[in-house]
């Protein structure tokens, strides 16, 4: 076994986490069934490669390229280039396209629960990549369909999407984030609260368990120190052009 | 988050490294060179020059440690995205310290700036 597998094979946190989203993942969802969450999966994989994306990250304004995204099976076009804008331009995303996939029929709920699908599974993707280990492969759908449940006290006025208000957690989800906590970024995704669950399970294993975040000591569970750890943070957040 | 840890370490940073091209600075921390270079390295996408920056980086520390660097790379791929999908503002726009941390890396230039200052 080469030294890096040994040292992959000494974290199996991190691949109890990853089993336990690709589990999920193939499961129906609240607003997309299992099937089609698998197809989000899907097409998020292939942004990275997309030559379409290329052409409208590179472009001045996206609408310049009036070129379209092919559907698939289950998902429209609108629903593919969102999910390549979230990995290759995300930057740009707009309310207006949010309001757009709405009049589509994809609701502000349906996309925090796309959004979130992407991004866990593109952080799972890209370390992988990171340490040029093969992707893992897709789960099977399950049959059943999406529960088009919705948390409680959602409120609508902090950024493009529905999410719980920072003091409105019930006792259903008072699990996504301690008492007095709530910044906005843990409360983005909280419309569809299993991906908050998932994004947090992630982190945990990738970086740090969110009730650790606030110690910036030495991480009782790590080899980094916490300076280590942040100077990449910061670095990769400098070259996403992240403002948060 | 990197000026504070600094600071309880008792360290000085230099955070013009984040946004600048100065990845043969250490910014001050253990394998600081290392570690810039390994998350360029990543955003470059160029399978070869990930690898020698990773190899590098394990070789001067651990593969553990390497293992770990991947870990926090790729879960900073995910929150600017949860951030920039979902439009959330800043939670503490005035906070000083975090508006001069802004205003010295240039980060008002950045598209997500937009969700967090007052429109036109």
């Amino acid at each position: 076994m080469s030294d890096l597998n040994q040292a992959l094979s000494d974290r199996s946190d991190l691949r109890i986490a990853f089993e336990n989203f690709f589990l999920f993942l193939a499961q129906p969802g609240y607003w997309w069934d299992s099937k089609q969450k698998i197809a989000i999966a899907a097409a998020t994989r292939t942004a990275s490669s997309c030559d379409l994306c290329a052409l409208k990250k590179n472009a001045l304004s996206r609408n310049q390229v009036l070129l379209a995204h092919p559907e698939t099976e289950d998902l429209s076009a609108l629903v593919v280039d969102m999910i390549h804008q979230i990995i290759t331009d995300q930057g740009r995303i707009s309310e207006p396209q949010i309001m757009a996939l709405a009049e589509s029929g994809i609701s502000r709920l349906a996309y925090v629960e796309l959004v979130g699908i992407v991004v866990c599974l593109f952080s799972i993707d890209e370390f992988c990549r990171a340490l040029s280990q093969p992707l893992l492969a897709l789960p099977q759908s399950q049959p059943g369909l999406p529960s088009q449940t919705q948390p409680e006290n959602l409120d609508a006025n902090t950024g493009y999407v529905p999410m719980i208000a920072r003091d409105g957690l019930t006792e259903a989800n008072q699990d996504l984030w301690p008492v007095g906590f709530g910044a906005n970024v843990i409360r983005a995704l909280s419309g569809a609260p299993d991906l908050v669950r998932q994004w947090k399970r992630l982190a945990a294993v990738l970086y740090l368990p969110l009730e650790e975040m606030g110690n910036l000591g030495q991480p009782a569970t790590r080899r980094l120190n916490r300076m280590q750890m942040e100077l990449i943070a910061g670095r990769i957040s400098a070259l996403n052009r992240c403002f948060y | 988050m990197l000026r504070v840890s600094a600071k309880i370490a008792g360290d000085t940073i230099d955070l013009s490294v984040l946004t600048q091209d100065a990845a043969a600075l250490d910014a001050g921390v253990q394998h600081g060179a290392l570690l810039l270079a390994f998350a360029d390295a990543f955003m470059s996408r160029e399978p070869e020059t990930l690898k020698d920056a990773r190899d590098a980086l394990a070789h001067a520390s651990s593969f553990d440690i390497a293992v770990e660097a991947a870990g926090v790379a790729a879960n900073f791929q995910r929150m600017v995205r949860i951030a920039d999908a979902t439009g959330i503002p800043i939670d503490d726009l005035t906070s000083e310290l975090g508006t001069t941390i802004r205003e010295e890396l240039g980060l008002y230039a950045f598209p997500g700036a937009a969700n967090s200052l007052p429109g036109p």
